[in-house]
């Protein structure tokens, strides 16, 4: 079980931007729309509409619609950028850290390896990703070539 | 010498040139002090206070009032009072807040609250907003205002341009440029 790496952007703080807000604190709901930017350290998170959860005034899930939405984020582990995108992507810190992309998801990882599938669920601690496939779409896994670093 | 007849469409045309010209005059030159929000100031106060404070308890809507300023004008007929660097609180079985600002303008329906007016929800979460200028309407107990404002909590502010805050559902609008910044 690989240990969970210490993830600099956490201690960030976070940055929202949008064109319009709507708060409802009976409801420890929030909802932004238009032009949607989330940042926090190097995680970034694009699209149409944030859907934001608050549980005793901390943010609890955060969930971005888009066509599609976007993340990119470096990986605490090697410092280098991984990017997403998926029609929803949600952003959540219980009961660990991760984002699930659903619907068309796609990650990239720095070195080029592309994983697409219905579902994809990345976990930000431990850095791992689980795949899941339906029946309009199945997980497809891409990678590319390795540079063939022993050429003349 | 015959009288002069003007005919009637011309006349109809002075007339609506004249409400025209009106309009635009009374647009461009609002009083510097409280800005009017549609209700001129009478002449003539009834009375005029200096460093006045006002303790309303109203058993009925179970709401308590409170408003000290350091001027404070009325006009019995038209029920307004004008505010100089008025300062309060309001409270309510679901809710406290305070407020202060430079000039405030309070009728049976409106208050109104100009130059850097801040209202504080004290409970049940501690929420400040700051804006130039902040109306609430008693009736629907709503505050808005046209301009930039910044709310503030204790994790972090957003700011925007415009804002409809029903304080009743707690519920607000932030109508545009939004840009929350939230420390976790």
């Amino acid at each position: 079980e690989p240990t969970a790496q210490q993830d600099p952007d956490a201690k960030q703080p976070i940055d929202i931007l949008a064109d319009h807000l709507e708060a409802r604190q009976k409801d420890g709901f929030s909802r932004y729309t238009g032009h949607v930017v989330v940042t926090q350290g190097s995680f970034r998170l694009q699209g149409d509409t944030l859907d934001v959860y608050f549980e005793n005034g901390q943010i609890s899930r955060a969930i971005a619609h888009g066509k599609p939405a976007h993340f990119r984020k470096k990986s605490p582990r090697d410092g280098r950028l991984i990017t997403g995108h998926a029609l929803t992507i949600t952003y959540s810190l219980k009961p660990h850290k991760h984002l699930l992309l659903e619907g068309n998801a796609v990650v990239t990882q720095a070195s080029g390896e592309t994983i697409r599938g219905a579902r994809l669920d990345y976990d930000l601690e431990q850095e791992t990703l689980q795949a899941h496939g339906d029946r309009k779409q199945r997980v497809h896994l891409t990678i590319p070539p390795q540079q063939d670093t022993s050429a003349p | 010498m015959k009288g002069l007849r003007i005919p009637r469409p011309l006349i109809w045309l002075l007339l609506a040139l004249a409400a025209g010209v009106l309009v635009w005059f009374n647009s461009h030159h609002e009083g510097d002090s409280v800005d009017k929000n549609k209700t001129p100031t009478p002449t003539n106060p009834d009375w005029i206070a200096h460093n006045a404070s006002t303790w309303r308890i109203d058993l009925a809507e179970q709401e308590q009032f409170f408003v000290e300023a350091e001027q404070t004008t009325h006009w019995k007929k038209a029920n307004l009072t004008d505010l100089k660097h008025p300062r309060g609180w309001l409270a309510k079985p679901d809710a406290a807040y305070d407020f202060e600002a430079v000039l405030g303008r309070t009728d049976p329906i409106r208050v109104h609250l100009q130059g850097n007016a801040r209202i504080r929800q004290l409970e049940p979460q501690a929420l400040s907003l700051q804006s130039e200028r902040l109306d609430y309407a008693r009736e629907t107990r709503l505050l808005t205002t046209p301009a930039p404002v910044r709310l503030s909590s204790e994790k972090g502010w957003t700011t925007g341009v415009g804002l409809q805050w029903w304080l009743a559902a707690k519920r607000l609008i932030i109508q545009r440029e939004v840009h929350t910044h939230y420390a976790p």
